[in-house]
């Protein structure tokens, strides 16, 4: 940055930064002090609007709430004046609305009231109610009201796609997400994004962690073994996929690759400390659960795991203790599950942290592909 | 009863080709497609009994209209095929073999609407054929884009040129495309699709007769020596790219059936462009601009490859998503892995020639690969508080305070607040504020357990700041609470500790957790009722929450600080210190408040006017 940068030419510089970059991130929230320190509105609209997307999709969802609280704000104070367009706002709206019941500090009658105000904007607008419908499915599916979470998508389904709606693709990852406890359903509604007729920013990437259960279910190892190793590395480079990691983790446990899966959760853990978006922290938690549980069923005590220098456990001289690092995750993933369900009035998260004993009980799948031969053959041999 | 649906052919050609291709040349492609997939059809039916070839001769009619004869030496088609694959939209010759029991994967032309994209250059399609299989007699195909064709047998003695088995088409200029009947175009649109086919495409003009592709793909020609080889590689790269690569290396995978050369960019090229590869489906052109050929992390090449195995996408664009593309993917990234670390070992002067053109491409690639990170890592540049280094220059030049413990800074903004204060404290620490800097960093520490990797904030140095002795700190307690006064509005608290640099007066430090806070409580002043309630849930949430937004430490070692201490509340004291505030929150890139703009303002005024009153002062007693 020169000093005599604008907040144009900061946005400017961040579009040249790879997507979900914690850099582009650092870039626009300077844009954003440098707009708001200079009084420039529209400047600041435009900083946030784009730091907006950079937060989202690199894994800060907080920040885009406090970003859209401006936003919001200003629109309905100048946007006009300025010509603003009110998509933009709706599309964020989306995200905030699918982003709000992560924290379990938001009220229920907060988010109600924010899909209310959405509800009157996309009226105001012209637009359909099938995002509306959309992301209140998600929403009820997430706090475990099954009922309402129906009717829902029921509404959804029979409502028009419009400009505002979710992709196809988008749309088809949660069916996936949502059919997950019937995996003959979750792998159908998988289908079409398996077979890569559709895709966006986040699809396959998550759809081929969410798959790889249903996957087990059902015995398909060998097929969940190339999902898992085109999917993994899809989502490793990135805090958004924080709960897409955790489910390769936990895939690596039940085919009792534990040392591999050992590797997941050194790599990511650091994510899952520093995350505010804990329902994302309590679902890697919750499969990190079961690869501490298969390595004690498999007589380990200890693990050699780098952890960061703050974190509550920290290893002795034989490693990093299994059951210290079990009851340290089950208490905190107890904590945050309690904390959800008393925001949701249900008792969907306490109930979600039961380990599924027939998963548990998968047998050992190798990870070498036979496809993937000769790439084996070529991989560069190392000096020593 | 049954209908059938009345197309518009004309309306239909011109959508296909507007939309579904990229533009009138196509036909060009099409019909060098057609050619292809007859002599192959040919092929497996004769075996190599014949001379494949593919001929264009470019003529004037007597009305004066350029005339382009397209002619090829393959399967040539019965009477019942011409009906069924030439007038067909969304079928053509290519399924006929594929039907007879070869696999259809064999044939490349699924979608085409074929020979009928010749429309848009031409009001008239005439294909002449003799077929390897039937009788032998020349069946003549005669379409015009109002949606009729004629089809006839042609007695041999009504044939204007000799032709044995095989296709010919015969193409008159439509106004306004007669560019794409001049030679030099067609010899470049030929050369652009059919450069890899491996059989003589030749063009006859008034220039005489040229073999358009006689070279035919460079990486597989034979050469005299390895060195007149990479001359001839690298000649090829400068034509793809247009300056001379940085270096050409061969590809060849298993998987897809690919071969083919990466170019290495001689130039850096930005990290949100998609690379773009040049790509062959059975040696025809599929398109220049492919993705997702190469591994994500690989956007220093430049690939140009043929593949015989792997499924195009309907717009034939690029290639389907699936575990053979993955797999050939994970093969082109294991050659240019095995390059690079053969340049790392052989020519580390090369190496950093390349390092410094790609780092960023290289940066990304040793996260992805442990083994190369290991390879890569110390030859990787950080910026330290001491300038650029590598990894192993900074552990290197450790001093005694520091340890061997390598410190890094989240962000660019907190490096260059910090650096000052670590360099006079004795420490060097590093940047990891640039795109990969801290990852790196991180992966380093998970790679190597022996080394502390710490990532520090600005307090960090704070806790080996130096308390007041006690007759200075009796000394200094009028001020202190001045300074309290001024800064607890501001949720700020503040120190007066010893601490170097001399020079700094002041240093604000906040935590990433304080900044959000702040952030949150700037988006509260103008957010509405519903969201100002959210974020306010949202701040008491935060786990670490301190009431406080920052701590101002106020250097006791400065003279500056010294001489207001000296003053106690007296005067001007209290706006020097709220200045000194807005100032090192400037310094830390901190966005001001309304309030603190406010008193910046203020602040200032006051000091103005003290110093106009020092000026009238002296000048009255002069």
């Amino acid at each position: 940055m020169q000093p005599t940068d604008t907040p144009y030419d900061l946005l400017e510089q961040s579009y040249e930064l790879p997507e979900g970059s914690p850099v582009r991130l650092e870039l626009l929230e300077k844009a954003v002090r440098l707009a708001d320190s200079l009084g420039d509105i529209a400047a600041g609209w435009d900083a946030r609007d784009t730091l907006m997307e950079a937060a989202t999709m690199g894994g800060y969802p907080e920040k885009t709430l406090v970003a859209f609280g401006w936003n919001l704000a200003q629109f309905d104070r100048v946007g006009e004046q300025y010509g603003w367009d009110e998509d933009d706002l709706l599309w964020k709206y989306k995200w905030v609305l699918n982003s709000l019941w992560n924290f379990p500090s938001i009220t229920r009658t907060q988010i109600e009231a924010a899909f209310a105000d959405f509800q009157a904007r996309l009226e105001r607008f012209g637009y359909g109610p099938r995002s509306l419908y959309y992301f209140r499915w998600i929403y009820e599916s997430a706090r475990g009201d099954a009922e309402a979470a129906e009717i829902w998508r029921d509404q959804w389904s029979r409502a028009r796609r419009d400009g505002i709606s979710d992709c196809s693709a988008c749309e088809a990852s949660f069916v996936v997400d949502y059919s997950r406890d019937d995996p003959e359903a979750a792998l159908e509604a998988a289908k079409p994004i398996l077979n890569d007729r559709l895709r966006c920013a986040e699809v396959p990437h998550t759809t081929l962690a969410a798959i790889l259960e249903p996957m087990l279910k059902t015995e398909q190892l060998q097929p969940a073994v190339s999902t898992h190793l085109r999917g993994y590395k899809m989502i490793r480079d990135n805090q958004e996929f924080l709960i897409a990691a955790g489910q390769h983790m936990a895939f690596l446990a039940y085919t009792h690759n534990l040392p591999q899966a050992l590797e997941l959760l050194e790599r990511h853990l650091p994510w899952a400390l520093a995350t505010a978006d804990l329902n994302r922290r309590y679902s890697f938690y919750r499969d990190a659960l079961v690869l501490l549980r298969c390595l004690r069923d498999a007589g380990q005590t200890h693990v050699q795991l780098k952890v960061p220098k703050d974190f509550a456990i920290q290893p002795n001289l034989n490693g990093l203790e299994v059951a210290a690092l079990e009851a340290y995750m089950l208490s905190e993933a107890t904590t945050i599950a309690a904390a959800f369900d008393a925001r949701n009035g249900t008792d969907k998260f306490t109930r979600g942290l039961a380990l599924d004993e027939a998963l548990l009980a998968t047998p050992f799948v190798s990870l070498e592909l036979p496809e993937t031969e000769s790439a084996m053959k070529n991989k560069p041999k190392r000096k020593s | 009863m049954e209908h059938r649906f009345q197309v518009d052919l004309r309306g239909i050609i011109e959508i296909l080709s507007e939309h579904l291709y990229s533009g009138p040349e196509v036909f060009v492609r099409e019909l060098l497609q057609n050619g292809v997939d007859a002599i192959t059809a040919r092929q497996q039916l004769e075996g190599q009994a014949f001379q494949p070839s593919v001929r264009l001769e470019l003529s004037t009619a007597a009305d004066g209209v350029p005339v382009l004869m397209f002619s090829d030496t393959g399967v040539g088609l019965l009477e019942a095929e011409v009906h069924q694959f030439l007038a067909t939209i969304g079928k053509s010759s290519k399924r006929l073999v594929g039907e007879r029991g070869t696999g259809s994967s064999d044939f490349i032309g699924q979608f085409g609407i074929g020979l009928l994209s010749c429309f848009v250059v031409s009001n008239e399609i005439v294909m002449q054929t003799r077929s390897a299989r039937g009788s032998g007699e020349v069946v003549e195909f005669r379409g015009v884009p109002e949606g009729s064709y004629a089809v006839r047998v042609v007695p041999e003695a009504e044939l204007t040129a000799p032709l044995e088995v095989g296709s010919r088409v015969t193409l008159r200029a439509k106004a306004g495309f007669e560019r794409f009947f001049e030679a030099d175009e067609l010899e470049r649109l030929v050369l652009h699709y059919g450069a890899l086919l491996p059989f003589p495409i030749s063009l006859v003009s008034a220039a005489g007769e040229v073999i358009v592709n006689k070279d035919g793909a460079v990486w597989r020609r034979e050469f005299e020596t390895p060195i007149a080889r990479k001359e001839a590689l690298l000649e090829f790269g400068t034509g793809v790219l247009g300056r001379e690569p940085f270096d050409v290396i061969d590809i060849r995978t298993s998987a897809g059936g690919i071969d083919g050369v990466a170019l290495v960019l001689p130039w850096t090229p930005s990290l949100a462009a998609k690379p773009k590869h040049v790509a062959y489906l059975k040696n025809m052109l599929l398109d220049d601009e492919a993705e997702g050929i190469a591994p994500d992390w690989a956007f220093f090449v430049r690939l140009v490859v043929n593949t015989n195995a792997l499924k195009p996408t309907a717009s034939r664009e690029g290639f389907s998503e699936d575990a053979a593309l993955e797999a050939a993917r994970l093969e082109i990234g294991a050659a240019l892995q095995t390059y690079l670390g053969e340049l790392a070992d052989s020519d580390p002067e090369r190496f950093k020639a390349l390092v410094r053109l790609h780092d960023l491409s290289l940066k990304a690639l040793a996260l992805e690969n442990d083994e190369l990170f290991r390879l890569f890592a110390p030859r990787l540049e950080f910026e330290s508080s001491s300038g650029v280094v590598t990894l192993p220059e900074y552990r290197a030049g450790l001093n005694a305070v520091q340890g061997s413990a390598v410190y890094y800074t989240r962000s660019l903004d907190q490096f260059r607040q910090m650096a000052r204060v670590a360099g006079a404290q004795g420490f060097n620490i590093l940047n990891g504020g640039y795109v990969y800097a801290s990852e790196l960093l991180e992966r380093f520490a998970q790679l190597n357990p022996d080394v502390t990797v710490e990532r520090i904030e600005a307090d960090f140095f704070a806790e080996r700041f130096e308390e007041l002795s006690v007759a200075e700190r009796n000394g200094s307690f009028d001020f202190l609470r001045v300074l309290e006064s001024v800064l607890e509005p501001f949720g700020c608290g503040v120190e007066l500790l010893h601490f170097k640099p001399r020079e700094l007066p002041t240093l604000f430090v906040t935590s990433a957790q304080q900044r959000f806070v702040r952030s949150i409580e700037s988006a509260q002043e103008v957010a509405n009722d519903l969201f100002s309630g959210v974020l306010e849930n949202l701040k008491v949430s935060q786990p670490k929450a301190s009431a406080l937004n920052g701590q101002l430490f106020v250097n006791f070692s400065n003279p500056l600080v010294r001489r207001l201490a000296s003053l106690g509340s007296s005067g001007a004291v209290g706006s020097v210190i709220e200045v000194l505030y807005v100032q090192s929150l400037l310094l830390a890139q901190h966005p001001l408040s309304s309030r603190e703009l406010q008193m910046l303002t203020s602040g200032l005024g006051k000091l103005i006017e003290l110093g106009l009153q020092t000026s009238e002062v002296s000048r009255a007693t002069n």
